[in-house]
């Protein structure tokens, strides 16, 4: 194996299985709540690569000397077709996506070229109740991939624009304050604050946010930092939906979080992470960002989330349910119409029944048996009675 | 609850790591003979001693929630990681050195470059639009201009006397770098009033 076949071996999903069963878990959650499931190529036009993807896609050239591009994400391309082929549809528009986007790693952030991704877009809903379904998605999701331990950080990124809009820094100034807070580098901050002679009030709001996360009582604590109109507007949008969240016993908590200021282009609204102990990553991301499907021709609202399914594998090994239910032995061409017979009455009931074309040995049939959780082995003619082999289910 | 694991750097940042930690109480004893994992006095957090190139990916990967890495390490790995204090030891600066009477230019061929940092290098050399080249050493970076391997060295410097026996100095500063304490995003999310209490306590014993 060469040094190029193993630095991109190196980068793949850990345990496809694992990957399987959360993708199944989830999509099942997605269809419960009607989310209707949209698949994309894997290439695409490289210039409908929105702005916060430039210069981070992988190119090819297509035949006619046109360049092209590995998706770089999917919400875009669900905005995409929300623009133009679904726009003749009643909204609220409600699709989900499964599948893996492709970007070159990201200087001092994400490094992976593959990113596999489980999500929803509900697109053309603006307010709480939709902020809300979104945000209960996600923890439902969470909950029933077994990440019962998990939490979602909930914020909304007015609140720091306001901050940073009613100061008299500039752009770039905006852009080395939120690269120090994001960093948490108070240090730096206080002397970047001083050296840009921002007024005291908003200086010392923008040092304190670091310390706005918690509980709702995180509400009183910043508001008693700024009276400006829009930070009041989003502290009251994100408390509005925190009270609803309260009040519906979400399977896994949220937490008032308005220290992230990372991509704050992106977002509009409210924003969130899911984060699980010993994962070091984010295994879930969401917010609202209203001006996504604009550059595609229609102004509309939208709220969505990710799941990380490379990021969340690793937490199901071991407790993935299934892939096949029964593994039906074959033995010879002659039994194939009886053991065919079996099979679809097996898949009639909703099993996943797979015929062991292999006539595999029994020490490679358990090999294969542990790969796919199979929790019964059938041998035919067995007079309509199965018999059980190997783990139970 | 497990443990918050703190990943400290081997070499010349370790002594006073340990010695910070000592002082505020969650070491007792600095001298660990060869263990590389240990816990604090009081349980609560777990010690891991690793080489300095591996901590930033031990804490950006969440297997330690903090690290003690030096400042020339972070920039040189990339990594996506929270840097909440510097701990005002170790400073360095990182600087291009080249042979006695040579200057910087943009101008003329493209230069090689002998580092142990060739993204901080790279960055640079971009930055000032000079054309250059990187060769990636291991150590004794120093070497490289007298054996006719680069034409400039970009390399880590304390006093600079290094550079002067072997006939270089320094033509231009990159950065000025100390040691710093890191913490995992997800952890500062999880763990964030233990990773606090410790960030404050540490503050407390740093020189103003």
């Amino acid at each position: 194996m060469n040094s190029l076949t193993m630095r991109a071996s190196s980068k793949m999903a850990p345990s496809p299985p694992a990957a399987l069963a959360a993708e199944r878990i989830l999509r099942r959650l997605f269809r419960g709540w009607t989310y209707i499931e949209t698949r994309f190529g894997i290439l695409q036009p490289a210039d409908g690569v929105q702005p916060a993807d430039l210069g981070r896609t992988f190119d090819v050239p297509d035949e006619s000397g046109g360049l092209l591009s590995l998706r770089p994400d999917f919400t875009s391309l669900v905005a995409q077709e929300a623009a133009t082929t679904g726009q003749g549809i009643p909204r609220p528009l409600r699709r989900s996506y499964c599948g893996t986007a492709f970007r070159k790693p990201d200087r001092g952030g994400d490094r992976r070229r593959e990113i596999r991704q489980s999500g929803v877009e509900l697109i053309g809903a603006s307010g709480c109740l939709a902020d809300a379904e979104i945000v209960t998605l996600a923890s439902e999701g969470l909950a029933a991939l077994g990440l019962d331990q998990a939490q979602i950080h909930l914020g909304h990124v007015g609140f720091i624009d306001a901050l940073l809009d009613a100061s008299n820094l500039t752009e770039a100034g905006k852009t080395i304050v939120c690269n120090l807070l994001a960093k948490h580098d108070r240090k730096a901050m206080a002397l970047e604050l001083e050296s840009q002679q921002v007024d005291a009030p908003t200086a010392t709001a923008l040092m304190k946010l670091l310390d706005l996360v918690g509980s709702s009582a995180v509400f009183a604590q910043a508001r008693a930092l700024t009276s400006l109109p829009a930070a009041l507007d989003a502290l009251g949008e994100l408390e509005a939906l925190v009270n609803m969240m309260d009040r519906s016993r979400l399977p896994v908590p949220t937490i008032v979080d308005l220290t992230e200021v990372r991509d704050r282009s992106y977002y509009t609204g409210i924003r969130f992470e899911g984060f699980v102990p010993s994962s070091g990553f984010p295994v879930l991301r969401g917010g609202r960002y209203d001006n996504l499907v604009q550059p595609f021709g229609s102004k509309e609202p939208a709220v969505g989330c990710a799941f990380e399914i490379n990021r969340i594998s690793p937490f199901l090994e071991g407790s993935e349910p299934a892939d096949i239910d029964e593994l039906l032995l074959c033995p010879s061409q002659e039994q194939w119409p009886e053991v065919l017979e079996r099979a679809r009455a097996l898949r009639s009931q909703g099993h996943r029944a797979a015929i062991d074309v292999l006539s595999s040995p029994s020490n490679q049939r358990m090999l294969y048996q542990e790969a796919y959780g199979i929790r019964r082995i059938i041998e035919p003619g067995t007079s309509g009675t199965l018999e059980e082999e190997g783990r139970s289910s | 609850m497990k443990p918050l694991t703190i990943a400290l750097s081997k070499g010349r940042l370790l002594a006073p790591a340990l010695s910070l930690f000592e002082k505020i109480g969650l070491i007792a004893l600095p001298d660990r003979g060869r263990q590389l994992v240990f816990d604090s006095t009081d349980g609560r957090c777990q010690f891991l001693l690793v080489k300095p190139v591996d901590v930033p990916t031990y804490v950006e990967q969440g297997a330690a929630d903090i690290g003690i890495v030096g400042g020339d390490v972070l920039l040189e790995s990339d990594s996506d990681v929270l840097c909440p204090l510097m701990l005002g030891y170790g400073a360095c600066r990182i600087v291009v050195a080249a042979p006695r009477g040579d200057a910087i230019t943009a101008s003329g061929r493209p230069r090689r470059i002998a580092t142990k940092y060739p993204r901080i290098a790279e960055r640079f050399f971009s930055e000032q639009r000079i054309p250059a080249a990187m060769i990636r050493l291991g150590g004794s970076v120093e070497l490289a201009p007298s054996m006719g391997l680069s034409d400039w060295i970009v390399d880590l410097v304390e006093t600079g006397r290094t550079l002067v026996e072997n006939g270089l100095e320094p033509i231009a500063e990159i950065t000025t770098t100390q040691a710093q304490l890191i913490v995992n995003r997800a952890s500062q999310k999880l763990r964030r009033e233990g990773i606090g209490l410790i960030i404050e306590q540490l503050s407390k014993e740093l020189p103003c």
